[in-house]
């Protein structure tokens, strides 16, 4: 058993060298760059399929209705403000997560 | 030329009509089958031999584990983390679709506005509920948020419908149009070398080069895709636990 243990500190004594050699260089840019990523990816499609989503509702409920055009024009309206309320509520919510908030303390 | 779109075509494998329903097996549904196989088969292989120094599978396993389980906590809270096994086997078909995709030969389900709409209406109706259940009718006042003038609300609270109604929209286009977008690209790109091959190979070498980069390219995209497709899951079912 304690030889056991003995191995494990030793492994866990090269991991840190080696993490020691290779971190600084690396930094730990990859999660927060995906991050970065898929804000901007959504940013895009919030505010297209938010109005595209909003129009075909609207276009939707006139054919059901029979009440041409009127309410593809308010809920295309309504799509359009939808989608801009996205895009602030995503610029909001930007602080990040505190996991992520201690690696930028350290 | 080659048809760009050829490869988003659905093909019957095995027909099979039942009650006038074609219920065929195509080349998508196996494409689903070897993916669900395919994530179980080396999760599973790689935790049952599970040691305290752990191997290369175990490793990707365990990473790939804590690394949803992350997005769970940091997205939806803990009481997220009851529907960690939701939010995970989401992660893996939405991954395994989009990387499956990038084989050649292969076909890409995610590509398909069905699959993804499938899901997100699914995970729309999903949230709904659980957001009735825990809140019940009081889950109407996620629409008018705290500390709105009275004025304001008439415009807001309308704006915030459309935006609840339109997410399964939003969620389902974005990975659809993502993956099938890429998918195109990568096919026209590559029509253009062959077209250019009669006239000169040098110059056949500017689309394949390009395409070599767009290759690249399409497998962080196919990486990002599944990433902002379940923190979405996770963020939606964090307003239906806690409402804001």
């Amino acid at each position: 058993m304690t030889n056991d243990e003995d191995k494990l500190k030793t492994l866990q004594a090269q991991i840190d060298a080696l993490k020691a050699k290779t971190e600084p260089a690396k930094g730990d840019g990859t999660t927060a760059d995906s991050r970065a990523m898929s804000v901007g990816m959504r940013a895009g499609t919030e505010l297209v399929g938010a109005t595209v989503g909003a129009a075909l509702i609207g276009y939707g409920l006139d054919r059901w209705l029979g009440t041409k055009p009127w309410l593809l024009i308010v809920m295309l309206l309504l799509g359009i403000g939808a989608g801009f309320l996205n895009i602030w509520k995503l610029t909001q919510n930007q602080d990040a997560p505190p996991s992520e908030k201690k690696i930028q303390d350290n | 030329m080659a048809d760009p779109i050829h490869q988003f075509v659905i093909q019957d494998i095995i027909p099979l009509n039942i009650g006038g329903i074609d219920l065929s097996f195509t080349n998508s549904a196996l494409w689903m089958v070897v993916a669900a196989g395919l994530s179980t088969t080396v999760l599973t292989m790689a935790m049952s031999r599970a040691s305290m120094v752990p191997g290369r599978l175990q490793v990707f396993a365990e990473s790939t584990y804590s690394f949803i389980a992350n997005m769970v906590r940091d997205n939806s809270g803990h009481d997220g983390m009851k529907y960690f096994p939701f939010v995970f086997t989401l992660f893996s078909v939405v991954l395994m679709g989009n990387m499956l995709g990038m084989i050649p030969y292969s076909f890409t389900y995610t590509s398909h506005l069905a699959v993804t709409a499938g899901l997100a209406v699914f995970i729309f109706l999903f949230v709904t509920a659980l957001g009735f259940a825990r809140h019940g009718l009081h889950f109407f006042e996620f629409f008018s948020p705290a500390g709105v003038p009275l004025a304001l609300k008439f415009i807001v609270v309308p704006l915030e419908i459309v935006s609840y109604l339109t997410r399964p929209i939003t969620l389902s286009m974005r990975l659809f149009a993502n993956m099938m977008a890429g998918h195109l690209v990568l096919k026209v790109f590559a029509g253009f070398c062959v077209s250019l091959m009669s006239i000169s190979i040098v110059a056949s070498v500017i689309p394949m080069a390009f395409n070599v980069i767009m290759i690249a390219f399409e497998f962080m995209i196919a990486f990002l895709q599944a990433y902002v497709f379940t923190i979405l899951t996770c963020i939606y079912l964090k307003d239906a636990l806690e409402m804001h």
